[in-house]
């Protein structure tokens, strides 16, 4: 394959899967600004009606986009702007950047990375798949609230296709999360304690943390969704409530996704407005302290707002009002400690600045609208009203793209090695700012106009709102033009800038490491790739096969309704088998090795690297079966007529099958034991025995299906007993044939002499991982069988 | 937080989410003119520009800076925030679902993509919500098939239709006329069309009205 | 080689686990069988925990780290058991 494709397709250094993620995001944002243009062509006029003076659109059959095409359009706007746009532009600066300014040769896992990156890109693809398919692609707005988003309601594989998309998306985000945490942690450079740590950084790892324990409840949401669609369970459809199921495990994890947009800008304003205040940050560690406790706790304490006429009980109301009220006072902070930075300066308004200031300029009145819909009781004036949508687009486009944007012209320097066209940025932030105003003001003021309406009968205050609101959008949208001309010619005919070009003082400017390594080399964005030997590519062809398996399979599981989707799940697989082999044998025979760096490791020293990843890993699984337990008590409480405890299951049968469960538990620990006193053969008997006791526990549960579902009719699709039973019981058969998986691996290797007395980490892991398994059936089984 | 309201309690009407509404609007308006203004003066007071010497920044600050103001600044925004969040709260009391005799009880049911009125007599309306003056209606609202917004904005009246659930709001109107019913929450591609009419007419045209209907429900013509 | 430890934490969860059966037998679906139950299933995730994983021997940074989630969670299934008054 010719070098530049292969360069690109199988890189896993971080500098170049940034870039992926840059141009990754800016071409989704593209999509999603056309969707939002057309939307706003079809809102510009009403539709005619008797009476009407003005223009408007003949009838509500002759608009200019169809109701359908309109839900769709919006609904994807929404997705793909949060997910493929926002979030991956931070995530592509993080990457670029974050290890560069902690001295870190590059992230911890970097195949993973790239593995997180082709994930997420194929999500995006297959997501948009969907419009192509008969009945479009998913309609029901970017919040997907059930029954809407069921089966029954939105009939077909689009909305399945977006669905799984998203699913991709959850786990590429999840498995990033790890990563830069994991980075964070252990790669430090040496002198880097965490005091040290500059502000952007600080602040992707406080979104990571947002990330990190809300993806899990989202990727749960869609997993019972895919589910409910693909296979009949029941879960959202449960009378009684299933909305409202949706809407408490989406907007778990929607709050603190709000916060996973924001923070990243944020931490870019707070890098920025030192270098060009020319002083320090005012207050930075009441800063950090604030963020932390945004994060955690406050961003997930929050969610219900989101639900106030949902029907929930007015104590909950009460409850998440005050919180929400609670979460605004550590902004406020933040945004005076950021403005107290222009006190005492020495202020150069250069594009990054400028579109810093115009950031938290949009910030307050996008927060201070947020204020407005904290009161339950305001709510009812405001909810799913034009209010909203110019309250979120004030913070999710003013404040966060904005800074996003002061990144990009700041990190242009460093990443070109050239300096962009510092009159068209100028140009670039006047019709910007104009423009965003001209387009979200007036919704403030169309507060009793629903939302997603395709078209609206004539109301004089609406009509010339909407207008006003659609030439923003084409002034906004035409305005990003700037932005693109400034690249392209930044890149033709930039002059080459020095290496420190704004005297900032972070180690991605000035690195505090001399003879680091590859990650933080002093050479000045110089076109990646062209460092000579210092650069290390390290590819691997697996990640991108691991990723395009898993969205070929989604694939085949989203248009299963087709004769030929089972074929293309099966091949789906069958590319994942390959990718998965592959990546272990490259593990196996060490061919991808990354070479061990000394860090600062406080307060993870002791640990290993390895064992740290599988823990964080572990937090979000607890995420994910708390959620799906909570689905399962949720439903079974508010539905009556559930089976008799005792009457459906065969509770010998289980007893003993948690017997064996809990003795491999035994021989895993035996395992590592042995190892650790260097006993290989014993180690390769106790996983085996574990091997074994594992594959009988899948054995005996096969067994039990087979009898449940042919001798009773005790299926997933017959009731909502079955329905929770079948997927709790088998997300915890797929944690079990995973670590079956594993084990073959850890089998392999330590036969091939691979473990020893010193470095035995992989079977840490395991032991880790299996009881886990363990632990997630101590609660699976008195909870189905015995309750 | 349900208290018992007296018969003749003051029902939700426009003016208290106005009031409400005019709370958070001044509070906040100022908050953002005050520090948007201080902001944009701090700019363009210490914007680079030639022959300005650049400010001794005072080390002795460091990294937590004014941490006293910090505390003082929680405290002002503390207080007022709480403020308007006592002003919700009192709010909330008014619009809680009282259970007075006095009331008439009509069922809203959301459907794609019509509302049906169920009024106690059984009668089953899918074109109108026909109300008398100065009465207080309890509406129980739930949905046929996906979540719906009842809403009526002209009143402030919403609340979602859910299905398998029923939810209630309660209204008092206080001026004849006919307004409209709209659907604020997205569900499907009838959303927009999803409108009805509230009628509201003095006590005496709507008891002639109510006493001609059929007791028995109408024919359904929905979906 | 210590087999003292996982051996008995081994015969104690077989131990617990039966126990958990006959109690259920005792009044399947009555509340206070519930209870016993789930305290019973609480206590052993919490031995498995400590002795299995081994959490008590790692760093306080991993100990928070994975009571976190349980938090949270917890908080999230309790709002959703009581978001109806019933």
């Amino acid at each position: 394959m010719n070098a530049w494709l292969s360069r690109w397709l199988y890189t896993t250094n971080h500098k170049d899967v940034g870039l992926l993620y840059i141009a990754g995001s800016m071409y989704f944002g593209f999509i999603g600004a056309i969707l939002i243009l057309l939307v706003r062509v079809e809102l510009a006029i009403p539709v005619c009606a008797a009476g009407v003076s003005g223009m408007c659109w003949p009838s509500a059959t002759q608009t200019f986009l169809s109701a359908a095409s309109f839900n769709q359009a919006v609904t994807l706007h929404g997705l793909i702007m949060i997910l493929w746009f926002l979030s991956p532009l931070a995530i592509g600066l993080a990457n670029y950047f974050l290890p560069l300014q902690i001295g870190a040769a590059d992230l911890a896992l970097p195949r993973v990375n790239a593995f997180g990156y082709w994930l997420w890109l194929f999500g995006g693809i297959v997501a948009t798949i969907g419009f192509f398919m008969p009945g479009g692609n998913t309609a029901g707005g970017w919040t997907a609230y059930s029954p809407l988003s069921s089966s029954t309601f939105s009939p077909g594989a689009g909305p399945t296709l977006a669905f799984a998309g998203l699913i991709m998306l959850a786990t590429s985000i999840t498995v990033g999360s790890v990563n830069i945490l994991l980075t964070v942690a252990t790669s430090r450079g040496q002198g880097i304690t965490w005091r040290k740590i500059p502000m952007f950084s600080w602040f992707m790892l406080f979104t990571i943390v947002a990330m990190l324990f809300s993806f899990p409840s989202l990727l749960a949401a869609l997993l019972l969704l895919i589910s409910d669609r693909v296979l009949g369970t029941m879960y959202f459809s449960a009378s009684a409530g299933g909305a409202i199921l949706w809407d408490d495990l989406f907007w778990f994890f929607g709050h603190p996704e709000v916060y996973v947009v924001l923070l990243p800008a944020f931490g870019l304003i707070a890098e920025i407005f030192p270098v060009f205040s020319g002083r320090p940050l005012a207050e930075k560690n009441i800063i950090l302290i604030c963020t932390g406790a945004i994060v955690i706790p406050l961003s997930y304490m929050v969610w219900s707002h989101h639900m106030f006429l949902t029907g929930v009980t007015l104590s909950e109301d009460e409850a998440f009002s005050v919180a929400t009220i609670l979460i605004s006072l550590p902004f406020d902070v933040i945004t005076l400690a950021f403005i107290k930075t222009l006190t005492k300066s020495s202020i150069r308004l250069t594009a990054p600045m400028i579109f810093c200031i115009g950031s938290v300029f949009l910030f307050i009145i996008g927060g201070i609208t947020g204020v407005f819909l904290s009161s339950f009781v305001l709510d009812v004036v405001y909810n799913n009203t034009y209010f909203v949508v110019g309250h979120f687009h004030y913070v999710m486009v003013g404040a966060a793209i904005f800074g996003l944007i002061a990144g990009l012209y700041y990190y242009i320097p460093k990443m070109t090695g050239k300096m962009y066209h510092e009159k068209m940025a100028n140009w670039h932030f006047i019709t910007s700012f104009i423009g965003f105003n001209i387009l979200y003001f007036p919704m403030f003021f169309l507060y009793d106009m629903p939302r997603r309406i395709y078209t609206y009968q004539s109301l004089p205050s609406w009509n010339t709102l909407n207008l006003i609101s659609t030439v923003g959008a084409f002034i906004f949208a035409a305005s990003q033009i700037f932005l693109l001309a400034n690249i392209v010619w930044t890149l033709r005919a930039g002059k080459i800038s020095p290496p420190n070009p704004w005297g900032a003082t972070t180690p991605e400017w000035v690195p505090v490491i001399t003879g680091a390594s590859h990650g933080a080399a002093a050479s000045t964005g110089s076109t990646p790739g062209a460092e000579g030997g210092e650069h290390h590519r390290h590819e691997s062809s697996k990640p991108i096969w691991l990723a395009a398996g898993i969205g070929v399979s989604f694939l085949g599981l989203s248009l299963l309704v087709y004769s030929w989707g089972l074929a293309v799940f099966i091949l789906g697989l069958a590319i994942d088998g390959f990718a998965v082999v592959g990546w272990m044998y490259e593990d196996l025979h060490e061919k991808f090795h990354m070479p061990e760096e000394v860090t600062e490791r406080w307060p993870f020293a002791g640990i290993h690297k390895m064992r740290l990843g599988m823990w964080i890993f572990l937090s979000t699984d607890v995420i994910v079966f708390g959620a799906i337990l909570g689905a399962y008590l949720y439903i079974r409480s508010f539905t009556p007529n559930w089976p008799i405890p005792g009457s459906i299951h065969e509770i010998p049968l289980g007893l003993t099958n948690t017997i064996v469960l809990l003795t491999s538990g035994l021989t895993a620990f035996l395992a590592l034991e042995s190892i650790k006193e260097g006993k290989q053969r014993n180690m390769i008997m106790w996983l085996c025995a574990t091997f074994v006791l594992g594959a009988t526990f899948l054995g005996i549960k096969g067994a039990e299906w087979y009898n449940l579902y042919f001798a009773k009719g005790f299926t997933w699709y017959s009731s909502v007993a079955g329905s929770t039973y079948y997927f709790t019981v088998g997300l915890h058969a797929a944690h079990v044939t995973v670590g079956l998986i594993l084990m073959a691996y850890l089998i392999r290797k330590a036969m091939m002499g691979g473990y020893t007395k010193e470095d035995h980490v992989g079977i840490e892991n395991f032991a880790l991982y299996w009881a886990f398994v363990d632990i997630v059936w101590i609660f699976v089984f008195p909870l189905f069988y015995l309750l | 937080m349900l208290s018992s309201l007296p018969l003749d309690a003051t029902p939700p009407t426009v003016k208290i989410f106005t009031t409400l509404q005019n709370y958070y609007l001044i509070l906040g308006g100022a908050a953002a003119v005050i520090v948007i203004s201080y902001m944009v003066y701090m700019i363009a007071k210490n914007r680079e520009r030639p022959g300005r010497q650049t400010p001794a920044y005072h080390h002795e600050e460091g990294d937590w800076g004014n941490w006293k103001g910090v505390v003082m600044l929680l405290c002002v925004t503390g207080s007022v925030l709480a403020f308007v969040e006592y002003q919700t709260f009192a709010s909330a009391n008014l619009v809680a679902i009282p259970d007075p005799p006095n009331s008439i009880q009509v069922g809203v049911v959301g459907r794609q993509f019509v509302w049906s009125f169920t009024y106690p007599n059984g009668y089953t309306d899918f074109q109108n919500l026909t109300v008398p003056l100065n009465t207080i209606v309890v509406l129980n609202i739930t949905s046929a098939d996906v979540t719906h917004g009842f809403y009526v904005p002209e009143l402030d009246v919403a609340k979602d239709a859910q299905p398998g659930i029923y939810s209630q709001l309660w209204f008092n109107a206080t001026q004849p006329g006919t307004f409209t019913i709209e659907c604020r929450q997205l569900c499907g591609v009838g959303h927009a069309l999803m409108l009805s009419k509230l009628v509201v007419e003095s006590a005496a045209t709507y008891n002639a009205w109510y006493s001609k209907l059929p007791a028995a429900p109408a024919a359904k013509g929905g979906a | 080689m210590n087999y003292k430890i996982p051996v008995a934490v081994w015969l104690y969860m077989l131990v617990t686990t039966v126990v958990e059966v006959f109690v259920f037998y005792s009044g399947p679906g009555t509340f206070s069988v519930d209870i016993a139950i789930g305290v019973i299933a609480m206590i052993n995730s919490l031995v498995a925990a400590l002795f299995l994983m081994n959490i008590r021997k790692e760093p306080p940074v991993i100990q928070y780290l994975m009571l976190a989630p349980l938090a949270l969670i917890m908080v999230l299934i309790l709002t959703m058991l009581f978001a109806f008054a019933q």
